[in-house]
C-alpha cells in the first residue's frame, strides 16, 4: 500500500498550545521500509498516532492509496501498531493476544487461532500460546506484539521505539526478524527510532524529523554522506562540533582549517566525524595536513580498543580517535578526511 | 549514657511510641466487639450470667421477623451493590470517555460524596413522599388521580428510597474507587486494542472492563458490606416490616428488657459473620491483585 503524509500540523495543550508537527509531508510507497528518526521530542510518535487515528491533526492530511483516511477511527484503518512498551492484554494468554484482531475482524475462533499459530511460529514463539504474557521476558513481549500486530494482515504496520526498552544483544535479534517479517509479509512499515544506526540498518528510506518539521527525507546513505543539518550530521554519533567562521571557502577555527567551497563567509558551525580525523606529531611532514600550527593535546582517555585524543582548539575539543595514547600537552597536527566533515552557517 | 547507644534505644523504641495510638484504638474496638460478641453468647458478668449458651442466636435463627429482616437487608445491600457497580461503571466510563477535568469530577464524584446520607433522605423525602414535589408534580399536570396514588418510594417495603440514598453516594464511590485505574488502563490498553480493529465499545469490555474487574469488586464489596450494616437510613426511609437487620438489632438492643441485649446482640453477630464474609473476599481479591502484580514485575 502506498502512503502520503500531506501537510500535518498538530498543537497541543489546553491553554498553551504548542506546535508538535508542523506541516510534516512525506510519501511511502508500497512494501517500503521507512523510518521516522529525530531526538526525543521531535514529534515522531506523534506523527505516527496520527497516522493510526489516534491523535486528530488541525490540518493536513493522511493518505492511503489515494484515498484520504482522516474521517476513519483508529479501529476502522487496517492498521498494525506496536508500541514500545508492548502493551499486551495481561487479562489474555499470548494466543489470545495475537488472535485479538483476527476476533476484532470477525473471523471464526478456528481461523483466528490457526492465524495465531502460524503467528507465533513466525516469531519463533512457537508452544507459547497456553503462557501468560507476564511470564514472558521482554522480547519474547516484543516477539507477541510484532506477531499481534501483523495477524489482521494491516495495510501498514507502525512501529513506535519498539526495540528501546531492550538490552543490546536482544536488540539486534529483534531487529533481524522484524527485517525477515518484512521481507516475507510486504508489509509497509514506518518505525519510528531516535537510533541513527538503527535507521541506517533496516530501513529503505529514512525522514529526519526535528522540533516537529522534516528535515532531510532520503535513503540511509543519503543522511550519512550528506547530511542537511548540524543535527542529522551528529545524530549518527562519535563526532565534534566546532564553532568557528568561513572566510574565502575555508573555514577557520584557530589554525585548524577546512575547505568549504560555495559557502557564504560568516560565523559556521564544523561537524568532524572521529573516523575521519587522525594526528600526526608536529613538525614530521606526511603531506596535507589541516592545521596551519600544531595543535595541543588536551588529555588521553583509554577506551577499550582505542584511545581518543582530546585536542584543544581555542578551548573547544576536537576528539581523535588514537591507537596510542598521547600525552598532554604534546604539539600535533591534524589530518582530516575530505569526506568526514560536514560545515553549516550558524 | 553514651551518646551511640543512647541514639540506638530512640531507633528501637521509636517505632513503638509512633503505633501506640493505633494499638490503643484497636483495643477499644477489639474490646468493644468481644464484650458484644461474648452478650450474644449470653455472657453478661454485670447481671451474674457467666454461662455461655447458642439459645440467642437459635431464638434470632427461628424467629420470622429475624429472618424477614435479614432477606430484607440482603435485598437492600445486594440491589445497591449491583445498581451502583454498574452506575459506577458508567459513571466512571463517562468520566473516562471525556478525560474529565477536576471540575468535572467535583461535581460528578467529589459533591455527591461529600453530601450526608441524612441530607440525601431529606431531599428524597422532599421530592418523592406523598405530600412531595414529585406526587404534587404529576398531579398538577394530571398524570396521577391523586398524589396518593404516586407510588411508594418512601417507607414502602419495595425499599427503593433506601436504595436510591444509597446510589446518590455509592455510585460517585465507585467510579471514585476506579475512575483513575479505568484511566489509566483505558488510556494504555484501550488505546491499543483500536489500533488493533476494536471499536471503542468492543475495547471497553473486552480490555477496560476486564482490567478494572478487581477494583470493581473490591468497590462493590465495600457497598454491599456498608449497604447491609447501614443502620440510619433505613431507620428513616424504612417499612414498619420488614425492618432491616440493622433498625431490628437497635430496637431489640433499646428494649426495656436488659435481657434483650443479648438477642441484639446474636443479630449484631449475625450481621458481623456476613460482612467478614465481604471482607475475606475483599482479602481474596486483593491476594490475587498482588499475585499478578507480582508476575506483572
Amino acid at each position: 500500500m502506498e502512503m502520503k503524509v500531506q501537510e500535518i500540523t498538530v498543537s497541543l495543550g489546553r491553554r498553551v498550545k504548542r506546535t508538535i508537527l508542523d506541516s510534516v509531508s512525506f510519501d511511502v510507497k508500497e512494501g517500503e521500509f521507512l523510518s521516522l528518526l529525530g531526538a526525543s521530542g521531535a514529534g515522531k510518535s506523534t506523527l505516527l498516532k496520527v497516522i493510526a487515528g489516534i491523535t486528530v491533526q488541525d490540518s493536513g492530511s493522511i493518505i492511503f492509496d489515494g484515498q484520504a483516511i482522516d474521517h476513519l477511527a483508529p479501529h476502522r484503518r487496517n492498521i498494525g501498531f506496536v508500541f514500545q512498551d508492548t502493551r499486551l492484554f495481561p487479562n489474555m494468554n499470548v494466543e489470545e493476544n495475537v488472535a485479538f484482531p483476527c476476533k476484532m475482524a470477525g473471523m471464526s475462533r478456528k481461523e483466528r487461532m490457526e492465524r495465531a499459530h502460524t503467528l507465533l511460529e513466525c516469531v519463533q514463539l512457537d508452544g507459547f500460546g497456553n503462557r501468560q504474557v507476564t511470564s514472558l521476558s521482554g522480547g519474547q513481549q516484543q516477539r507477541v506484539a510484532l506477531a499481534r500486530a501483523l495477524a489482521a494482515q494491516p495495510r501498514v504496520l507502525l512501529l513506535d521505539e519498539p526495540f528501546s526498552g531492550l538490552d543490546e544483544d536482544l536488540r539486534d535479534d529483534m531487529r533481524s526478524l522484524l527485517l525477515r517479517l518484512h521481507r516475507d509479509f510486504g508489509t509497509t512499515t514506518i518505525m519510528v527510532t531516535h537510533d541513527a544506526v538503527e535507521a541506517l540498518e533496516m530501513s529503505d528510506r529514512i525522514v529526519y524529523i526535528s522540533l516537529g518539521c522534516v528535515e532531510q527525507d532520503g535513503t540511509p546513505m543519503e543522511l550519512y554522506a550528506q547530511p542537511q543539518t548540524k543535527e542529522i550530521a551528529a545524530c549518527f554519533g562519535d563526532c565534534s562540533t566546532l564553532e568557528g567562521s568561513v572566510s574565502d571557502g575555508v573555514f577557520l577555527a584557530s589554525s585548524l582549517q577546512l575547505a568549504a567551497e560555495g559557502m557564504a563567509d560568516g560565523p559556521a558551525e564544523a561537524v568532524v566525524r572521529y573516523q575521519a580525523v587522525s594526528l600526526r606529531e608536529a613538525g614530521v611532514d606526511v603531506g596535507h595536513h589541516a592545521t596551519r600550527r600544531p595543535l595541543l593535546i588536551r588529555c588521553s582517555v583509554y577506551r577499550g580498543d582505542t584511545h581518543l585524543a582530546r585536542v584543544d582548539v581555542e578551548g573547544q575539543t576536537l576528539t581523535v580517535p588514537a591507537e596510542q595514547s598521547f600525552i598532554p600537552g604534546m604539539a600535533v597536527d591534524v589530518v582530516v578526511d575530505d569526506q568526514g566533515y560536514f560545515i553549516y552557517p550558524m | 549514657m553514651k551518646p551511640l547507644k543512647a541514639r540506638r534505644i530512640r531507633q528501637r523504641i521509636t517505632p513503638y511510641l509512633l503505633v501506640t495510638p493505633t494499638i490503643i484504638l484497636v483495643g477499644v474496638f477489639v474490646y468493644g466487639v468481644v464484650n458484644g460478641v461474648l452478650q450474644g453468647f449470653g455472657i453478661m458478668p454485670f447481671l451474674g450470667r457467666t454461662e455461655l449458651t447458642l439459645d440467642y442466636y437459635i431464638e434470632a435463627l427461628n424467629r420470622n421477623d429475624f429472618l424477614a429482616s435479614l432477606n430484607y437487608s440482603l435485598y437492600l445491600s445486594l440491589t445497591s451493590a449491583v445498581l451502583a457497580l454498574i452506575g459506577g461503571i458508567a459513571l466512571s466510563a463517562a468520566l473516562t470517555r471525556v478525560r474529565a477535568s477536576r471540575t468535572i469530577q467535583l461535581f460528578n464524584i467529589q459533591i455527591p460524596l461529600m453530601t450526608a446520607h441524612t441530607i440525601v433522605a431529606l431531599f428524597l423525602v422532599s421530592l418523592f413522599s406523598g405530600s412531595g414535589l414529585f406526587p404534587r408534580l404529576l398531579y398538577w399536570l394530571g398524570m396521577i388521580d391523586d398524589v396518593g396514588a404516586f407510588p411508594s418510594i418512601i417507607g414502602g417495603a419495595s425499599g427503593w428510597g433506601i436504595i436510591l440514598v444509597y446510589l446518590w453516594k455509592e455510585i460517585p464511590f465507585i467510579a471514585f474507587y476506579t475512575a483513575t485505574i479505568m484511566m489509566h488502563v483505558s488510556s494504555r490498553y484501550g488505546e491499543a486494542a483500536n489500533t488493533l480493529g476494536a471499536s471503542s465499545l468492543r475495547s471497553f469490555f473486552s480490555v477496560t472492563l476486564p482490567l478494572c474487574r478487581g477494583a470493581l469488586t473490591k468497590a462493590s464489596l465495600i457497598v454491599f458490606a456498608f449497604a447491609f450494616g447501614s443502620y440510619e437510613i433505613p431507620f428513616l426511609l424504612g417499612p414498619t416490616l420488614p425492618k432491616a437487620l440493622p433498625v431490628l438489632a437497635y430496637l431489640e438492643f433499646q428494649n426495656p428488657d436488659i435481657l434483650n441485649r443479648s438477642y441484639a446482640m446474636a443479630i449484631n453477630g449475625i450481621m458481623a459473620l456476613i460482612c467478614c464474609i465481604a471482607a475475606l473476599a475483599y482479602f481474596l481479591v486483593l491476594q490475587r491483585e498482588r499475585k499478578e502484580r507480582k508476575s506483572d514485575d
